[in-house]
């Protein structure tokens, strides 16, 4: 197993590697200059050229990499040029709110994807099954934007139920009211991730059930006791479980950075909006900042998913 | 394995196939006579904001466009980004799949890190990076998901490639003398033909999401009509919390986005059921 | 004695199944020689993981082999590429044993036979192809009007006719049938077994004919070479090798044979003990753990091939010419 662990780590480490330079250089080709935006006409050439200086633009695109992997070893990841501010300080201001949002949708998404999709296994064939099968091909087939304006038409405008926008009504209250008018706020976005991603877990899932239930009534028919029984079922529904984590892994690596378009709809201070307003804004630490916590995230994501499959089933990690 | 019925008569018999089959036809048909189904938008209608009725099938926009004729000329180039995307998507993921799945080895590897280094970039990020250099005309756009769906179906192919390399008849065919590429290109690429056909229509699928998502952020061809544009300036113009609501304008073009999605998904489906017999039915 | 045609010295070929850097080799060949003469079936029985197979395919170069020579006609042919390869691959070709598998279910029978002759450049011109190819078909005893139907159409024993046309489309001189009858039903097995026979009087063929069953084997081998866990234990002409057995094993394969009708009641060996692992072999005779026969030389020496009468040999301590009475049971 440790072997294992650590062929996946050195894996884990030349991906991330290649990813965060293809994305360094991706964003330095954007068109026009970043100085551009921040330059008041009127500044005199000198200035112009400090500020080039100020943020390295000045230098080749090689140096700039250099530098970039030198600050990045020493956990800097740069200075915003919109804010000044450091992108570190910046992204953990967007972060958690991302990530309060997929800590909601992937909890909710696996507690009634897993069951409903086990439920439908067992079902098979039958009406409710259909029912679900169609209800999970439109749920995989959904346009987001779509999504967010059905709920927010709904419960917006129609019932007046939930705010329409931003996580929290201004000014911040303190203590269990700031809790609750966040979460309030935050039933909308989450339902709209929600709705998108349960239809795949609730397919993974009730595809390798059936699988496995496949496998278990042949058992069944030789079996010699409840026992027996029991154990084989405990095993095979562990392992039926593996295409649910991976996609599960797949979800949440992808949610980081994928919920630009709900966060936009709905305000929502993620890092997907803060993306989506550095391009418009030409910030270019503060773009690649979040690339870097993307791929991070998405690389952690498989780690731990690979890891808890090779731990249910061995068989993986021996063919490495 | 095959009976006796051909691929199309299985097909016929498939409900889901035929449904999706028949959506994508629908889709097809709006693109293609768009010019003759409703006349180009363009400047300015007298009526804004008019509730679907007499004359304007889905009503107008805030500037008195036919929003039916808007959603045509959106299918068309729906139509238009999936097959680009799909084009650019097979011809790099087909031969890096049955390469990679064939030779294995050096070679193998190497085209595997590299799918697995593409499906760890963030999509829908990237692809505002992306579209924010090359700029946003149509094909730019096409081209550009169609750049990052090749690593999925590199896959499925890759998967496949590697259990029909192990087939006999592939064996049979290098002792007979058949070149690599001919073992590749033709023996091996007609056997992964299903799986590969089902990735296909998927890809189809999730381009229109895709670039419907890229349009509606603003990074879409602003030249031609997309559905998701037309959101875009639906959610710009308050439309979803307007009073009174103009749900003709945004609800519209969204359904036409599932229609075309969902019948490329089905059709998918309909293919992937008629090629496994052991299907989860 | 016919002319050599293949001459087969000291093939030995380990597969790495090692994780991670370490070694661990699977045994598959070891040190296996043996001659071909021209116009002669030898057959090569064994068990499954016995080798023969492997030594099917080192011999035709699909895969490499770890040590050892293969000479075709005095040449070196062992893991040929190149120029010389397309020679080589003309003159030997090999008969699949799964008839399900062994034809691409998506190509019309005609052409998987054409293509061959297609790529290899034996024949130019489209038309004299197609009826080159109805020729074959007909050779094998199918209708040239079959050309254009597909695998799934045809039974198992006509899919073998199809592969033993495809394999004689590039006019080898030696043919080997791995397995060739073993997945046909039993009625079917004579058929196709009565094929090859004619087919070798008529196109002047070698064959090396590889099965498990050794009545099968029996019937079409001139001479029957025998393995064990990837080595040779006995070879011999066939009368001899029932008439003169030497090799425990092979008499144990022998008094497996189903007979119909026999003199008295003839006593079935029944092998005891384990297989040993092909990972890590025993150091005496491979097939000590199983011999009934087995002394406590065999567990510690291991045992040569050595030629104990004419044209046969043999891989035990206590075989020696004539004397049987050792072995009688």
């Amino acid at each position: 197993m440790a072997r294992y662990i650590t062929k996946r780590l050195l894996k884990a480490f030349l991906i991330f590697f290649v990813s965060i330079t293809i994305t360094f250089f991706i964003i330095r080709f954007m068109p026009s200059n970043p100085v551009d935006l921040l330059i008041d006409p009127k500044m005199g050439p000198e200035v112009q050229e400090a500020m080039m200086e100020e943020f390295g633009l000045d230098k080749t695109k090689g140096e700039q990499y250099i530098i970039f992997l030198k600050q990045l070893l020493q956990g800097n990841l740069g200075t915003s040029f919109k804010s000044r501010e450091p992108v570190s300080q910046v992204i953990m201001q967007k972060l958690p709110w991302t990530l309060l949002l997929l800590f909601i949708v992937v909890i909710l998404s696996l507690a009634v994807g897993i069951p409903i999709g086990v439920y439908s296994a067992k079902h098979r064939g039958k009406f409710s099954d259909k029912l679900i099968n169609i209800v999970v091909m439109v749920g995989i087939s959904v346009f987001v934007p779509f999504l967010a304006f059905l709920f927010l038409y709904l419960f917006s405008y129609y019932f007046k139920l939930l705010p329409t926008g931003g996580a929290y009504t201004p000014p911040p209250a303190k203590g269990i009211r700031y809790v609750i008018d966040v979460l309030k706020h935050a039933i909308l976005p989450s339902l709209t991730l929600f709705t998108a991603n349960v239809a795949s877990i609730l397919m993974y899932t009730r595809n390798s059930m059936i699988d496995v239930l496949e496998e278990d009534y042949i058992r069944t028919a030789y079996s010699k006791g409840v026992k027996e029984n029991k154990v084989i079922k405990v095993h095979a529904l562990k392992n039926a479980m593996i295409p649910t984590i991976t996609v599960t892994g797949l979800m949440m690596g992808s949610m980081v950075g994928g919920a630009v378009m709900t966060e936009s709809i709905f305000s929502w201070p993620g890092i997907g909006r803060l993306i989506y307003d550095s391009v418009s804004a030409l910030d270019y630490p503060v773009l690649q900042g979040s690339f870097i916590i993307l791929a991070l995230s998405v690389i952690i994501m498989n780690i731990i998913t690979d890891l808890i499959i090779a731990w249910i089933d061995p068989r993986i990690k021996l063919e490495g | 394995m095959q009976n006796n019925r051909t691929f199309f008569q299985s097909f016929i018999r498939n409900p889901m196939g035929m449904i999706g089959f028949f959506g994508v036809l629908l889709i097809v048909l709006l693109g293609i006579f768009a010019p003759t189904i409703a006349a180009y938008p363009k400047g300015y209608g007298t009526e804004i904001l008019v509730a679907p009725g007499s004359g304007m099938l889905f009503g107008t926009d805030n500037l008195g466009l036919n929003v039916f004729a808007e959603v045509v000329w959106g299918a068309r180039s729906s139509l238009y980004v999936s097959a680009i995307a799909v084009l650019v998507a097979a011809v790099i993921g087909l031969p890096a799949g049955l390469i990679s799945g064939y030779k294995k080895g050096k070679i193998g590897s190497v085209i595997d890190g590299l799918i697995d280094i593409f499906l760890t970039l963030p999509v829908l990020p990237l692809m505002i990076v992306i579209a924010a250099i090359v700029g946003s005309s149509i094909i730019n756009v096409a081209v550009v998901i169609g750049l990052f769906s090749w690593p999925s179906l590199a896959k499925v192919t890759r998967n496949a490639t590697l259990r029909i390399s192990e087939m006999q008849y592939i064996e049979a065919a290098k002792c007979l003398g058949i070149p690599s590429y001919r073992i590749i290109f033709k023996h091996i690429l007609i056997n992964v033909a299903g799986p590969v056909l089902v990735n296909l229509t998927l890809i189809m699928a999730t381009a229109v999401l895709s670039e419907s998502g890229l349009s509606f952020l603003g990074l879409g061809d602003p030249t031609t009509w997309s559905w998701g544009a037309i959101l875009k300036k639906a959610w710009d113009a308050s439309a979803v919390i307007d009073t009174p609501n103009p749900w003709w304008w945004w609800l519209w073009p969204s359904v036409f986005i599932m229609f075309y999605v969902i019948s490329f998904n089905l059709l998918g489906t309909g293919i992937n059921e008629i090629l496994n017999p052991k299907s989860r039915e | 004695m016919s002319e050599i045609i293949l001459d087969i010295q000291n093939l030995t070929k380990y597969f790495d199944i090692g994780s991670f850097g370490t070694k661990k080799y699977v045994h598959a060949v070891e040190d296996v020689s043996f001659e071909l003469h021209k116009s002669e079936t030898l057959g090569i029985v064994g068990e499954s993981g016995s080798g023969k197979s492997t030594l099917a395919r080192l011999i035709l170069g699909l895969i490499p082999v770890t040590s050892g020579k293969v000479y075709y006609e005095g040449d070196e042919i062992t893991g040929v590429k190149g120029k010389y390869a397309s020679k080589v691959r003309s003159d030997i070709q090999m008969v699949f044993q799964d008839p399900y598998a062994s034809l691409n279910p998506r190509i019309k029978i005609g052409e998987s036979i054409a293509e061959p002759i297609i790529v290899n450049k034996l024949i130019k011109n489209k038309k004299d192809v197609r009826l080159r190819v109805e020729e074959l078909l007909n050779l094998v005893g199918l209708q040239p009007e079959m050309y254009d139907r597909y695998p799934h159409e045809f039974s198992g024993g006509q899919r073998q006719r199809i592969g033993i046309a495809r394999a004689l489309s590039l006019n080898p001189k030696v043919l080997i049938c791995d397995e060739a009858v073993s997945a046909l039903d039993v009625s079917v097995q004579a058929q196709v077994l009565n094929l090859f026979n004619r087919l070798k009087d008529e196109l002047n063929l070698t064959y090396i004919f590889i099965g498990h069953d050794l009545s099968v084997v029996k019937y079409i081998s001139n001479r029957i070479l025998v393995m064990y866990l990837g080595e040779i234990m006995e070879i011999a002409n066939t009368e001899d090798i029932f008439i003169n057995t030497q090799h425990p094993y092979t008499k144990a394969l022998i008094s497996a044979i189903p007979e119909v009708k026999s003199k008295g009641i003839k006593e079935r060996i029944i092998l005891k003990g384990d297989i040993p692992s092909p990972v890590n072999p025993p150091e005496g005779c491979r097939f000590y753990s199983r011999c009934f026969k087995a002394q406590d030389k065999c567990g510690k020496t291991h045992p040569e091939l050595r030629e104990i009468d004419t044209d046969h040999f043999v891989r035990c301590h206590f075989s020696e010419k004539g004397g049987n009475k050792w072995l009688d049971i």
